[in-house]
Order: structure tokens, then C-alpha cells, then sequence
């Protein structure tokens, strides 16, 4: 278990040296090198958009203008924070940016385009189920405003701690919690006569 | 505790946050209590289907696009909307030395102020008059005395807005980057 252990450690730094030779790299204008970087993180960083804006297209572009902002301001990096949660944090002030702009263009946000499956084949119904609790949790989502949503999102889905949160969103480790107690209040009301939740034994522990 | 506060507990007894003594006490509360039980129990609900929910990702390589976009100017639209709003908001904060200044030209070429009329539309638009008026007023106080205070306190003004809108500005191109800084 110690040589696993040691291993695992050995892997996790090596990724971190290459990394930090990417972010030297890209500094130094080899786009290249900042490619590889979003080949590495466009993937929480997508899901993170996603989660938040809750459309496909927008996303998308949002995504994309986090790696460009990441781009032209890679030099204010400070490398003794993780890139990810740089990247995180860039992500998640554009896309409340979006959620507020779009409060001014848009009458409902409520009607999002949900993931649908892409063919009409009759689908196993795990997987309709699976699909129909994708749908629930992104009409939850949709429901919290902007702040909400994103300590809902960075905690469960980025798994960040309530001090890395509070980095990502620049403000303090009680405000996070407070937001994500009214965040869960909501959900719980909102989730109030829904039966999509798995049920749980009485002794098992969510957490 | 009460119900009340043993709600207000919930959200962090969820990710594990509680010292024993609350932790206790919300155990106690809750094996008596079973409107905090159903309650808990939907909470728990919930933390389950989002801690089971998967990473959505997405379909293409988002880098190609983000390659292709790297060469874009990052400041283009921002400073072009600033300025058109700086020329808008110049031309309509000149109007008043405009008018200040051609009130003192009429002193010097021994004119009366031809707006007074105006003091007497309706609503908004006759007290935006009105304090027009009165300002021409008080550039006719000075112009009797010395014609070129007026001419003077209307270049001042004129600069002194100049300023405030270049700062404006100036601040409405650097937001993009204090949005940035405060994530970095």
C-alpha cells in the first residue's frame, strides 16, 4: 500500500511538472503547449460551464472564453495556487457574468436545452432513467440563482472544499457556507413530492 | 436545540462539518423528532443524486477553437462601445458650458437671455430648463462684472468633465482585467 501510495504521489508530481512546464511554455508564446493545457482541463472546465448555464451552445463559448481569458492573462497566474482552480475561478465569474446579462435578454430561463439522446431507438430503461435524473438535476440547478448554482456546482461536482471554494469565488469560507445552506434549502424545496432520488437505508451515510 | 436550529445544521452535517457536541445533539434531536427526520432524509436524497451525478463533457475537442481563436484582440469591443458612450455623454455634459459660455458672449455683445420661456414647460424637461436658466443667471451676475469669468468657468468645466469621462473610461476598458484579477 506504501509503494501505491508513493507511486500515486510520484504521478501526481510528475503531472504537475509537466504542467507547469506547459504554463512556462505557453508564457514563453508556444500555443502548442497552452493546447495541451486545455486538452487537460476543458473537461471539468465544460462540465463546470454546463452545469451552470445549462445549454449546450452557451457552454460551449463559455468554455472557450475561459481558456482565451486563461490566455491573454496567463501571466498573472500565481503558480503557488492550483492551475485548475485558476481556471475554475475564471470559468465561474464569466458564466455568473452570462446568468446575470441574460436576466436583461431573456424572459424564463427556466426552459434550458436539456441533453437529449441524440437517436430515437428504443433505450434501455436505465439509461431513460439515468437521463431523466440528468434532466431533474439540471432543472434544480436552473432554479438557483447565479451565486447558488456555482458553490451547488464546485462543491459536487469539483469536489472543492469549502476553503478552495471560497478561493475560486473570492469571498469568505462563512459566506460559502451560508450560500450553501440557502442553495440546499431551495433545492429541498424544490425537490419537495419528486421521487427521482434513490432511497436510502437507514443506516447508510450520504457522505 | 430546536427545530429551527437543527435545520440551520443540516447543509453542513452533510459535508461532515459538525464538532461532536453538535453532532450529538443533532443525533438526539432527530431520533425524537421526526418532521426533521423526513427532512434530513430528503436532504440526503438530494446530496445523493448530486454527489451520483456524472462530469458532462463535451462532444468535440474544444481545442482547435480555442487555438484558432488565440490570435483574436482580446480588448475589442469593450473600449469601442466606452467611447461611443464618452463622445455621447461629452456632447450632452457640454451643452451647459455651451450655453454659460454663449450667456457671457451676450453680456459682452449687450444681449438679454433669450431661454427664459423655456422655465415655464412642464414637468421634468421645464425644471431641466428652469436650472439651465438659472445657471445662464448666475454667468449674467459675472459676465457684468468681468466678461471672461463666464467664458473662463465654462473651459474649466468643459476640461473638468473631460477628465471625469476619460477616467470613466479608462475604467470601463480595465474592468475585463479587474474581473480577471479578482479570480486570479
Amino acid at each position: 500500500l506504501a509503494n501505491r501510495f508513493l507511486a500515486l504521489a510520484a504521478g501526481i508530481k510528475a503531472l504537475r511538472m509537466t504542467e507547469e512546464a506547459w504554463i512556462r511554455q505557453a508564457l514563453a508564446g508556444d500555443r502548442e503547449a497552452f493546447g495541451r493545457l486545455v486538452e487537460a482541463y476543458q473537461q471539468p472546465v465544460y462540465n463546470l460551464t454546463y452545469r451552470l448555464l445549462g445549454d449546450v451552445e452557451e457552454s460551449r463559448d463559455a468554455a472557450q472564453e475561459t481558456f482565451l481569458r486563461a490566455y491573454y492573462w496567463l501571466h498573472t497566474y500565481d503558480p503557488s495556487r492550483k492551475f485548475s482552480s485558476w481556471l475554475l475561478s475564471i470559468a465561474t465569474h464569466h458564466c455568473i457574468d452570462c446568468l446575470r446579462r441574460r436576466r436583461f435578454t431573456r424572459i424564463s430561463v427556466d426552459a434550458p436545452e436539456l441533453l437529449t439522446m441524440a437517436n430515437d431507438q428504443p433505450q434501455p430503461e436505465a439509461i431513460i432513467l439515468a437521463q431523466e435524473r440528468q434532466d431533474e438535476i439540471q432543472r434544480l440547478l436552473n432554479n438557483l440563482e447565479p451565486g447558488q448554482r456555482a458553490v451547488i456546482v464546485l462543491r459536487y461536482w469539483h469536489d472543492c472544499s469549502y476553503e478552495e471554494i471560497a478561493a475560486v469565488m473570492n469571498i469568505t469560507e462563512s459566506a460559502v457556507k451560508s450560500r450553501l445552506h440557502r442553495a440546499r434549502c431551495n433545492l429541498a424545496r424544490l425537490f419537495e413530492g419528486k421521487s427521482l432520488g434513490p432511497p436510502l437505508d437507514k443506516t447508510g451515510e450520504s457522505g | 436545540m430546536n427545530c429551527y436550529e437543527i435545520s440551520e445544521l443540516m447543509s453542513l452535517r452533510l459535508d461532515i462539518q459538525l464538532d461532536d457536541q453538535k453532532e450529538q445533539a443533532f443525533q438526539k434531536h432527530l431520533s425524537s423528532c421526526q418532521v426533521c427526520q423526513a427532512e434530513w432524509e430528503k436532504w440526503r436524497r438530494l446530496d445523493v443524486l448530486f454527489r451520483n451525478a456524472p462530469l458532462i463533457v463535451p462532444e468535440t475537442s474544444l481545442v482547435p477553437a480555442v487555438l484558432s481563436r488565440l490570435g483574436e484582440s482580446r480588448s475589442r469591443t469593450r473600449p469601442a462601445m466606452g467611447l461611443v458612450l464618452l463622445l455621447v455623454g461629452a456632447l450632452l455634459l457640454a451643452t451647459l458650458p455651451v450655453l454659460f459660455m454663449l450667456n457671457g458672449i451676450a453680456v459682452v455683445c449687450q444681449m438679454t437671455w433669450p431661454f427664459q420661456p423655456l422655465g415655464a414647460l412642464p414637468g421634468a424637461l421645464g425644471q431641466l430648463a428652469q436650472g439651465i436658466y438659472l445657471l445662464a443667471r448666475a454667468g449674467l451676475v459675472f459676465g457684468k462684472v468681468l466678461w471672461f469669468v463666464p467664458v473662463l468657468a465654462a473651459a474649466l468645466t468643459a476640461v473638468m468633465e473631460a477628465l471625469l469621462l476619460a477616467g470613466l473610461w479608462v475604467r470601463s476598458r480595465r474592468r475585463l482585467q479587474w474581473g480577471t484579477l479578482i479570480a486570479v
